[in-house]
């Protein structure tokens, strides 16, 4: 029991890669899915699986929640009207955020499964400040997706929408 | 907990509503987890939500299009699920979640029709939205092949036939109406005297006119910049002048172009003097001398002389024989002399419609002396199209024709009946 007082509680987490990961327990419950296993099953020491969520991934993850350890939770009722269109990022998570395209929906994807609602925002938010103020074009290149319409289909929608029409 | 009876994978997947679009997971991770069973549909639940997305697409897009194969790899950004793509188009303005739509067809189907709403004039937006999104297509849009229509608020495709007029040459104004340049032009239609025309038309101005009037405001030239009026004064005697007043006025009817000319010969006194005996110069005299021409054809004496013979009143057309002109000559004596006549000669010339030079009614038009042939004059009456019709298109005619119900409330004295006045059929079929 001294010990838990001196140094506070690890969890080991297993990654898709079969990667452990060896995390303080109050970081790891910034995950709402990790904390929700942590109370159903009780703390008996064993590896929790993550199958979705590979090591490097999981890292960069637990980076954030890190650095995030001591906000308070969202509670439930504001998180309607607290979820303003602002696309403000605070700093350390705008920097935290400047990773390559494969690994930021990779965090995405991440703190989806987790649950991990902050940083789900922020990832949405980088996401939509890429996004921003771009013609369908340029978000093409920015993201690098294909257009796989034909060019008929894509005079349908803008005829249909009365943006443009061939007469 | 209920969620733990189903059994995965479950067997009757493609009729369950649950596992509608479930997929196998790569590492079948949740059975061989001892710790629990809540987890194992937690993470089942996690992994469809995730994979969903991709599978449904690609269905629904060979279902469209079969022919159409995704060869590329998808984006990082097309695995994300349909929720994911919500929350980040939460924060977009209407105009960028469209123009987000618009970029796959992936997109397209899952967001396109609940985004382009807010974008469209249409729907129930501003149509400030639908302006910013032109602005965003346009940086999208060749403008080689697309411009902007400021009216209709949308992109048209260029075709040639818009082209086509405006590579055309603007025609110069002035050239055309200078006619001082023109004086040695043998194919045009001299009024006046010869050498010192009062009025000129030519075929090149003509035909600009016409172009206006059957094709836009940007062709051609106006009409009333064939208008013209004016005075001239001829000297006779010491006591004598005569003055000439000469308006011309012109009109298009049922897309022929009309013109009508009235000349006024006055003559004047400018001295007045007490027993002496003036010479009085006959106009008509004066007229043979001045050799004055109302058409290419008819000159001002042998018409008043033909109109004298004919004893034809100011309302009894007559023609010229060569051209579609038509003149009244109406006499007045003007004191103190019974000499001095006043001649107030009044001319219609059909022009035509003036598409091409080759026009049966400019030739004989324009067709003078030795050339000159004998026109074909049908029951024509150039002088009451000019008054009665209003309407400048056989168009515009047909279709108030068609409008109005046949019986007007003046009397036709050729068809013996009422009709309307400025709908004689009769007349418009000849002109």
């Amino acid at each position: 029991m001294a010990a838990t007082a001196s140094e506070p509680k690890k969890v080991t987490l297993t990654t898709s890669d079969n990667a452990d990961i060896s995390v303080e327990r109050e970081v790891a419950e910034r995950s709402i899915l990790i904390k929700n296993l942590l109370e159903d099953i009780g703390d008996n020491g064993d590896a929790i699986p993550i199958p979705n969520v590979n090591e490097a991934v999981m890292k960069k993850v637990l980076e954030w929640c890190e650095q995030h350890r001591k906000d308070p939770p969202a509670s439930q009722d504001d998180d309607a009207d607290s979820r303003k269109k602002s696309t403000d990022i605070d700093e350390w998570d705008q920097k935290f955020m400047q990773v390559d395209q494969e690994m930021l929906f990779e965090i995405i994807l991440a703190a989806n499964y987790l649950d991990i609602k902050a940083l789900l925002d922020v990832g949405c938010k980088t996401v939509a400040n890429m996004i921003k103020g771009k013609s369908p074009d340029e978000i093409r290149k920015t993201f690098n997706i294909q257009n796989d319409f034909t060019p008929e289909e894509e005079d349908q929608i803008r005829r249909e929408n009365e943006w443009a029409e061939d007469r | 907990m209920p969620a733990t009876m189903i059994s995965l994978p479950c067997r009757a997947h493609h009729e369950c509503t649950y596992h509608k679009h479930w997929s196998p997971a790569p590492s079948s991770s949740a059975p061989t987890d001892p710790l629990d069973k809540n987890s194992s549909t937690i993470v089942n639940i996690k992994a469809t939500s995730i994979q969903v997305p991709t599978v449904v697409k690609s269905k629904r897009l060979s279902l469209f299009h079969p022919e159409i194969q995704q060869k590329a790899e998808p984006a990082p950004f097309q695995r994300l699920p349909t929720e994911l793509l919500l929350s980040i188009l939460f924060y977009l303005s209407p105009v960028e979640q469209a123009s987000f739509a618009l970029t796959c067809r992936s997109f397209a189907l899952i967001l396109g029709p609940e985004a382009w709403k807010d974008a469209q004039k249409n729907g129930h937006t501003s149509w400030v939205h639908h302006d910013q999104m032109l602005d965003v297509l346009q940086r999208d849009l060749n403008s080689e092949a697309w411009w902007r229509c400021n009216e209709c608020l949308r992109y048209h495709t260029r075709r040639r036939i818009f082209r086509k007029p405006q590579v055309k040459k603007r025609l110069n104004f002035q050239d055309l109406l200078d006619f001082r340049a023109r004086l040695d032009e043998k194919k045009s239609l001299r009024l006046g005297n010869t050498k010192d025309p009062l009025y000129v038309l030519d075929f090149p101005l003509l035909k600009s006119v016409m172009s206006r009037h059957f094709h836009a405001s940007q062709d051609g030239i106006c009409l009333n910049s064939l208008r013209c009026r004016g005075i001239r004064t001829f000297p006779l005697t010491e006591t004598t002048k005569m003055e000439l007043k000469y308006e011309v006025l012109n009109k298009i009817v049922l897309d022929r172009l009309l013109l009508q000319v009235t000349y006024t010969f006055t003559p004047l006194r400018t001295m007045f003097v007490r027993n002496m005996d003036v010479p009085d110069v006959s106009t008509l005299d004066f007229l043979q001398a001045l050799d004055f021409w109302l058409c290419n054809h008819l000159q001002a004496s042998s018409a008043i002389i033909q109109a004298v013979d004919a004893q034809a009143d100011k309302f009894q057309a007559l023609y010229c024989k060569y051209c579609p002109t038509q003149y009244t000559v109406n006499t007045t004596i003007s004191l103190p002399s019974a000499r001095f006549q006043v001649f107030e000669i009044k001319t219609w010339h059909n022009l035509g419609a003036g598409r091409s030079a080759k026009d049966i009614k400019w030739i004989h038009i324009a067709r003078r002396r030795k050339e000159k042939k004998l026109y074909a004059w049908g029951k024509q009456n150039i002088a009451e199209a000019f008054e009665r019709i209003l309407c400048s298109t056989t168009e515009e005619f047909e279709r108030q024709l068609e409008r109005s119900d046949g019986v007007g409330s003046w009397y036709d004295p050729e068809l013996q009946r009422r009709a309307y006045k400025t709908l004689p059929v009769n007349l418009a079929g000849r002109l």
